[in-house]
């Protein structure tokens, strides 16, 4: 309730929040690098064949990302679940977490020799947190699918 | 070669490219100011609730033991047998016998506290820390501090400070738990200094009483004041103990000076000779209590 509690939640406040924006920016733009890297290695949600592909080899590939909330996103979050509205503040977190989950079952893929992934699913799943129910402790974003070897790759 | 070369998907979709801080500032502003609006209304609601409860009432319900003596193991004990309670007692009913419509049954309880302070609870309790005892110089100081939680009796702010309370304690708590944290401090905070004007106002009125009680025991009001001439000053206390009691009540100074000018408007002896603190109440700490453990 004093004022140096409050001193010390603003500098928190605003560490957490230039912090967070630096980290998250960087983070946008090495996504959009190995998207637009990978872009040919076909990550798809159709669960049948096409026809024309010669499958040699099948295996089940995934990519996973466990994130959580800094504290600034965190106390806006707090403020939305007072007020309603959309949580913005989670929006950004969350793709970023969904889009490097399926890069890193494309780096699978690429790693493992694969041609396509088919039948990619995305789940989700809440982590719970040690200290109970104060928060989410995280969440992971699992994408996973089903990697091909072609006898060509796919045309 | 391979045909199989799309172009990327616009990356912005599933994220609002609003700017956090404003959107921030915009729901901290929104929240202090429910919790202000809602803390005026409810100390408003007081004003206009309490002066309708009867009084009887709030003895039938308040007027029996509800009230521990803090700070002690044994209870009973400290009831009855602490010379320090009886004597507060005597001078609170003697101090009681100048406000004759007086619907309270006046009922003393020391507390082992080190910090000077005093309250005046619903039906009729009076709460004195030791450390106030510990503190005072002489007797009329002491029925100052006496008759000003008086005062709040007559005036019944002791209910209209524990609604507001209590409403703003309740907003408070179903803040405390959405995890908005320091953000519901500042609301707390906003919202305790928008009942601080009701707050003062019935302080100011206490003092008035308090005074009167002291002059019309004594005949004069000399040494009345003196209590807080001895209070440190209260910007070194901020967020300690001390500083709670002075935040809600006048800063020392000022309050000596609006005394002094009181004093002066209602026509009060301002010299005259001090009344030594009764014995009884100066001994210091209890050794029956010290023993016992």
């Amino acid at each position: 309730m004093d004022v140096a509690n409050l001193v010390v939640f603003l500098v928190l406040l605003l560490l957490a929040f230039f912090a967070g924006e630096w980290i998250e920016r960087r983070h946008f733009k090495s996504l959009r690098r190995r998207e637009q890297r990978w872009r040919r290695l076909p990550a798809i949600t159709l669960r049948h064949i096409p026809e024309s592909w010669q499958v040699e080899d099948a295996s089940l590939l995934m990519g996973s990302t466990v994130v959580s909330v800094d504290y600034f996103k965190r106390f806006l979050a707090g403020l939305r679940f007072l007020f309603g509205g959309r949580v913005k503040s989670y929006e950004s977190l969350l793709d970023r977490a969904r889009r490097e989950a399926v890069l890193r079952l494309k780096k699978a893929a690429m790693d493992g020799g694969y041609h396509a992934v088919v039948n990619v699913r995305l789940e989700t799943s809440r982590m719970a947190n040690s200290r109970g129910n104060e928060g989410t402790a995280g969440v992971e974003i699992l994408a996973f699918g089903t990697g091909l070897k072609l006898h060509q790759r796919p045309a | 070669m391979s045909r199989f070369d799309p172009g990327l998907p616009d990356d912005r979709v599933n994220v609002s490219g609003t700017n956090p801080i404003a959107e921030a500032g915009l729901l901290v502003a929104g929240l202090v100011a429910v919790v202000v609006a809602l803390a005026v209304v409810s100390s408003v609601a007081m004003e206009w609730l309490v002066p309708r409860l009867p009084t009887t009432l709030e003895v039938s319900v308040f007027g029996g033991g509800w009230l521990p003596s803090l700070g002690s193991d044994d209870d009973d004990e400290e009831e009855s047998g602490d010379p320090r309670q009886q004597a507060l007692q005597t001078l609170a009913d003697r101090l009681g016998q100048h406000w004759p419509e007086n619907p309270y049954e006046l009922k003393l309880r020391l507390w082992d506290e080190p910090s000077p302070n005093a309250f005046a609870l619903p039906g009729g309790w009076i709460g004195v820390t030791s450390g106030l005892l510990d503190q005072v110089a002489s007797e009329n100081e002491l029925a100052f501090v006496l008759g000003h939680e008086i005062g709040h009796f007559r005036n019944r702010d002791h209910l209209k400070g524990l609604g507001r309370g209590l409403a703003l304690g309740i907003v408070l708590s179903a803040l405390g738990v959405s995890g908005v944290g320091a953000a519901a401090d500042l609301a707390g905070l906003a919202g305790g200094l928008a009942q601080r004007s009701f707050d003062r106002e019935q302080e100011g009125l206490a003092d008035e009483f308090g005074l009167a009680v002291v002059a019309a025991e004594y005949g004069h009001v000399a040494g009345a004041s003196d209590f807080f001439r001895r209070l440190p000053d209260p910007g070194a206390l901020l967020g300690e103990e001390l500083g709670a009691y002075l935040s809600t009540h006048p800063v020392s100074e000022e309050r000596i000076e609006e005394l002094a000018a009181l004093a002066e408007a209602r026509g009060f002896v301002t010299e005259g000779s001090l009344q030594p603190v009764p014995e009884a109440m100066t001994r210091s700490e209890p050794k029956e209590s010290e023993a016992g453990r």
